[in-house]
């Protein structure tokens, strides 16, 4: 599944363009593709021990928050949009 | 540089008093010119925070992207994030440098008592940082004016 991921800016100097392509089945596919593409990115997106999407990132798909669908296991296809999503937060 | 558009100055201090005594938050929208950042617009988001919303803010996840879908429509993209701090000074806080994100500009607007006092911005010194990240803030300074 050929899937448009959309990256915020502290992201895209390691994509150089705020539209990137992935492939996979499902949302943590999708993210593993990346890495292949655009080495450093699988590394600022999931955590290496856990392979689980950093808990200061946020993903969409269609506008929907995985944490709500499946994870990493939401089911991707084709023409879908994927957004990462920055958790902005401070004190 | 941090260039403000007046307007967007304005919407940065009526959420932040409006919000108080608790942290307001927004983005910041415009876009890069060299290494400064040209800030047009600064729509307000909402601070889901429901534990300690007067010193702390968890910006809506779902704001910030029909936000950033919206500035790129017209060509526009998010430079940063904007909040407020209520009864304390424009200075970030160790909470505020260990969740920043690297190339965002953040501006912070000081409300004493409900009346906006000062605004500062801030940048992280590695363009590269996600959340967890030994990098410092460094001083970015504000120039209003027409865009």
């Amino acid at each position: 599944m050929a899937v448009k991921v959309r990256v915020p800016a502290p992201l895209q100097k390691l994509t150089g363009a705020p539209e990137i392509q992935g492939t996979g089945a499902t949302v943590g596919e999708v993210i593993a593709s990346l890495e292949k593409s655009y080495p450093g990115v699988g590394a600022k997106l999931c955590d290496p021990a856990t392979g689980k999407v950093r808990r200061y990132l946020n993903v969409f798909v269609n506008d929907q928050d995985v944490r709500f669908l499946q994870g990493e296991a939401t089911a991707v296809k084709d023409g879908d949009e994927m957004s990462i999503v920055p958790a902005i937060a401070g004190g | 540089m941090l260039v403000l558009e007046p307007g967007a100055r304005a919407k940065i201090v009526a959420e932040s008093e409006r919000a108080w005594p608790h942290e307001g938050c927004g983005m910041l929208v415009g876009r890069r010119r060299g290494a400064d950042f040209v800030v047009t617009e600064a729509p307000v988001a909402a601070n889901e925070n429901t534990d300690r919303p007067r010193v702390w803010y968890d910006l809506s996840p779902q704001d910030q992207l029909r936000i950033g879908k919206e500035a790129e429509k017209r060509g526009l993209e998010v430079l940063g994030i904007y909040h407020s701090h209520p009864d304390h000074p424009a200075r970030p806080s160790e909470g505020d440098r260990s969740r920043a994100f690297g190339s965002f500009v953040y501006v912070i607007a000081s409300i004493e008592k409900g009346k906006y006092k000062e605004m500062t911005a801030w940048t992280l010194d590695d363009d590269f940082a996600v959340p967890e990240h030994a990098a410092k803030f460094v001083r970015v300074d504000i120039e209003e004016g027409r865009v």
